[in-house]
């Protein structure tokens, strides 16, 4: 053991500290904004876009998605380090927004029922779309954190798929026209879980210290 | 007047807070204080929850090596204690997993027992003997033979086992290592 000690010693060179999960935060939602405005606006927005202040539950909608792609991104780089930074109010905040927003898509899915129909069950473009918003932020994020040695690695990675998927849900709604919750349900949140589970078993990999 | 158990406690934390921030800085000497400190600690932290001594080596050893790739995530402002519990906590359950994923893959099925029961056990005209296991400790070197009676049989730990036979420690886990080979190539398992 004390040959261990010596060697590691021996071994030491300077190191940075990770500067603040806020900060590399900022950094990466700043990085995933700007690509998710360009394919967006290579898609194209949709033609009603101002029109959607005006519905209260659309803006509802946006706000608590919003947030918990902030409040679960915040989880996912303070979970990088080993104890977490002492903080579970961001895991916390982000389940709690996840149920809120999880309600709020039941209940608009229970008001609006519609019949599944053949043209719900086929290949759609928004499932592309879907692949086009996570896969670049969900590899920058992988990337950022792996920096970090994390005691948590499924939890931060979950949080970090909630993050990406509420930040892509939100670029889907601002450029696919059909507001129909059946659809958002089928093309707006199945094909995140679906790409949420295997990218988190990929980048599990990743983050093996 | 005694410091409190809590002053203790506190003074201990701030002490390797700052030799963990020196460390960062590369400052060898205090990053080799800090480790040296560590040790012990962890020792007595992971000890009652493992089986045998080698496991609490093995264990200690990975927070040692953990500590030093996390060393860029810990921050001086924070305390050090939680940083360090928590690596002490991952590399525990990554041991514990390892070890029941091992026992499950070397266990036998009691059904296999009856009719292959002479492989597993000893020979059936010495039950409730120990002639084999003698026999086969009669073939080892004196000295291979007091180690390993002396730290399997009688239960002294590698370290008294080393100090009483002026070995090193390590040198003692290999030659018990190896006689523990011997034996399971001889159809005994120790």
């Amino acid at each position: 053991m004390d040959d261990l000690i010596d060697k590691l010693s021996a071994e030491l060179k300077p190191v940075r500290p990770l500067s603040a999960p806020s900060r590399r935060m900022s950094v990466w939602m700043l990085g995933v904004v700007i690509y998710m405005l360009i394919i967006a606006s290579v898609i194209h927005f949709r033609a009603d876009l101002f029109d959607l202040v005006k519905s209260p539950v659309m803006v509802a909608e946006f706000v608590l998605a919003l947030l918990m792609a902030f409040v679960s991104g915040y989880a996912a780089f303070c979970l990088c380090v080993p104890d977490g930074y002492g903080r579970r109010w961001p895991v916390r905040g982000a389940f709690l927004l996840l149920a809120l927003l999880s309600a709020l898509l039941l209940s608009m899915f229970m008001l609006s029922p519609e019949p599944i129909t053949h043209a719900h069950l086929q290949w759609h473009e928004c499932v592309a779309k879907s692949f086009a918003f996570f896969v670049v932020p969900i590899g920058a994020l992988t990337y950022m954190v792996s920096k970090g040695a994390s005691t948590q690695p499924k939890l931060l990675l979950g949080m970090g798929v909630l993050s990406v998927s509420s930040m892509g849900y939100i670029a889907l709604r601002l450029t696919c026209p059909d507001d129909a919750a059946l659809h958002t349900v089928i093309y707006h949140i199945l094909p995140y879980i679906f790409i949420g589970f295997v990218s988190g078993l990929l980048a599990q990999r990743f983050l093996r210290w | 007047m005694p410091l409190s158990e809590t002053s203790l406690k506190t003074s201990h934390d701030k002490q390797w807070s700052d030799l963990a921030h020196k460390a960062q800085q590369g400052d060898a000497r205090a990053y080799h204080h800090l480790l040296s400190d560590l040790m012990p600690f962890v020792r007595s932290v992971v000890a009652p929850a493992l089986a045998n001594e080698d496991m609490v080596d093995e264990l200690v050893q990975s927070v040692l090596m953990s500590v030093h790739k996390a060393l860029p995530t810990y921050s001086a402002d924070r305390p050090f204690k939680p940083w360090l519990l928590s690596i002490v906590k991952f590399r525990k359950a990554d041991l514990l997993r390892r070890y029941y994923k091992q026992a499950q893959r070397e266990a036998v099925s009691l059904d296999a027992l009856p009719e292959n029961g002479a492989l597993y056990v000893t020979k059936p005209h010495h039950a409730g003997e120990y002639k084999d296991i003698e026999a086969a400790l009669g073939a080892l070197s004196d000295k291979q033979r007091t180690v390993f009676t002396m730290m399997r049989i009688e239960g002294f730990t590698a370290k008294e086992v080393a100090e009483k036979m002026d070995m090193s420690v390590s040198a003692v886990k290999v030659s018990v290592h190896r006689t523990l080979q011997k034996l399971k190539e001889g159809g005994l398992d120790g």
